[in-house]
Order: C-alpha cells, then sequence, then structure tokens
C-alpha cells in the first residue's frame, strides 16, 4: 500500500474543520442520514471530480474481507497505470496541515512527530515551506512526520520551548493534540545538512504513546476535562453502516 | 464521535496498517496533503490521481485520537 501511495497524492481531510471541504466532501459521499459522516474515502481522476472508486465511508467498504488491503493496493497500481506522472519545472509541495492547532492534534493521533515551519513573514514561510519539502519527500523522512507552518508566533503559545524560535521545529505532541515540547531546533539559515540532523535528531527523540486503546484515551480525557472545538458542527449521526459493528447501547 | 464511529476508525486505521503495507517493501509511512488545497495544487503540478480520505481528529470531542 505505501509503494502504490507514492504513485498518488495522498490526502486526507480532518472533517469538521473546513466549511469548505465539507462541501467538497458532502458532494462525493453523504451516508443514509444525507449528512456529511465522520469518515469518507474515494480515490479521484487528478482533476479531483472523477470519482475512480466506489466513495463510502472507508476504503474496507469499496474493498472488503481479509485480503481487502491487498486488493486495494493492487486497484491502486492498475489506476496510476492510467496516469502519467507530468514533468514540471515546479517541485513538489510541502504535506501540510491546516495550521499548527490541528497539526498538533493529527501528529498526536498518528503519533507521529510534528515538525514546524516557523516564520517571521508569508514570505519566508513560503520559502521554508520549499526547503522543508525537498527533504520530506525524500526517503529518510517521507511521512514520518506531520507538518505544519505559521508566521504568527502566537501559534506556538502551547509549545514548551518554542518561544522566540523561527526556523523549523521538531516537536512532541502531547497525549491529547493540545500542546507539544520542542525536541529538535534549526535556524531558518541551516543548511540542507544541519536541517536533516535537526530532523534525525527530533526522530530519534520522540517518544510515541504507548496507549492505543481509544476508550480509555476519551475516557482519561473526559476526566481531564480536555475538549476539542470543531470549526464547524459535527452531524455524524453515529449509527454504524451495515457490517461495521454493533449499534451503541 | 460515538462508539460506532470508533469502531470504523478502529477499522479504517487497521486496514492501513495491515501486513500489506509492509509486505511492499516502501520505507517510510503515507505522506499526506492534510487540505484539499494542498492536494489539490499538488495533483495538478503531478498528474497523479488523488487517494482521497477523510477523518475528524477527535473521538467524542476528546483530540488526539482519530
Amino acid at each position: 500500500m505505501i509503494a502504490a501511495s507514492r504513485k498518488f497524492v495522498c490526502i486526507r481531510l480532518a472533517t469538521y474543520e473546513s466549511k469548505e471541504e465539507a462541501e467538497m466532501l458532502t458532494s462525493i459521499f453523504v451516508g443514509r442520514s444525507g449528512e456529511l459522516e465522520n469518515t469518507t474515502f474515494v480515490i479521484l481522476a487528478p482533476d479531483g471530480k472523477k470519482r475512480l472508486t466506489r466513495a463510502g465511508r472507508g476504503p474496507m467498504f469499496a474493498f472488503r474481507g481479509r485480503d481487502g488491503a491487498r486488493r486495494m493496493a493492487a486497484e491502486m497500481e492498475r489506476i496510476a497505470k492510467r496516469y502519467q506522472a507530468k514533468r514540471s519545472s515546479k517541485a513538489q509541495g510541502l504535506p501540510l496541515t491546516e495550521d499548527v492547532r490541528l497539526g498538533l492534534n493529527i501528529a498526536s493521533c498518528d503519533n507521529l512527530p510534528l515538525v514546524i515551519a516557523a516564520a517571521s513573514s508569508k514570505a519566508e514561510r513560503a520559502k521554508l515551506e520549499i526547503r522543508l519539502a525537498k527533504l520530506a519527500w525524500g526517503d529518510a523522512h517521507i511521512g514520518q512526520f506531520t507538518y505544519a507552518a505559521t508566521h504568527d508566533t502566537k501559534d506556538l503559545a502551547e509549545i514548551e520551548g518554542a518561544a522566540r524560535k523561527k526556523g523549523f521545529l521538531v516537536v512532541q505532541p502531547g497525549r491529547f493534540g493540545l500542546d507539544g515540547k520542542v525536541l529538535a531546533h534549526a535556524p531558518a539559515s541551516a543548511t540542507d545538512e544541519v536541517l536533516t540532523k535537526a530532523l534525525t535528531k527530533g526522530l530519534a527523540a520522540f517518544r510515541p504513546k504507548s496507549e492505543r486503546e481509544t476508550r480509555a484515551h476519551v475516557r482519561q480525557g473526559k476526566r481531564q476535562g480536555i475538549y476539542w472545538e470543531t470549526e464547524i458542527p459535527v452531524t455524524d449521526p453515529g449509527k454504524p453502516p451495515p457490517g461495521a459493528g454493533r449499534p451503541p447501547r | 464521535m460515538r462508539r460506532s464511529s470508533s469502531l470504523l476508525l478502529i477499522a479504517l486505521a487497521l486496514f492501513f496498517a495491515s501486513p500489506a503495507l509492509a509486505a511492499d517493501g516502501a520505507k517510510g509511512g503515507i505522506a499526506w496533503y492534510g487540505t484539499w488545497e494542498g492536494g489539490m495544487a499538488e495533483a495538478k503540478r503531478s498528474g497523479r490521481p488523488i487517494l482521497l480520505i477523510a477523518a475528524a481528529p477527535h473521538c467524542r470531542n476528546v483530540p488526539g485520537k482519530w
């Protein structure tokens, strides 16, 4: 699946975090409720419109059964052959999350370190993103980090050790993804070699969460009064689609 | 989200964490664009098809879990 994913542009949107994206997602799939549900899956042509697989709540609905992942990888290889990759003078863009707040949360969900391009201005931020993208797609680091960028120091307020730091920050996200701690740093002027060392140092210092059980996580979060405010209202009816599990008691 | 959605997300995670992931010999993980705008710019640039997934980064409004 990972090898097949390299021939695709992989987009994973955070549901209920953007009105525009929610409208796009509901144009692709709504369940029986007629509302945007928690999860959506589809494979699309490069125009972002033509559907190449059935859309649904997840890939397991389009590719059922124990060997679903293998069949999906085979189908992805078949689809990729139909699309010749274009030559472009522009370099591949950094796979960014919407902002630092969401980046911290997503990094915590994925159990990955977060790399933040922290700039003083919009123009500098764009330059840092280009520098980071070069390394993000390299064999040594591909898929091993979540990325965010900012030119507003207020975005770094919840990150220990980030005050007044500019450049590239490798961050350990907190258990609930609401805060974090700097593991490694490279200044904006760092050479590719220095930046690579900072990424490697951050990756080595990163401690993944050991707790994997969702119910315990939620119980602990509720006990601590943790609450994630979504950008738009959650509309998932919470009813399982056929075969997805027992209904809530 | 409610329990059923949690089950669905666990299934989603297991799907992408199946042995087929490691069996293909590729290094690293899947590199996800986190915004439609960023992903579409890349699709336009590269002409590659799009693997699109959406999920809520919280469970019953507790963040840190898909």
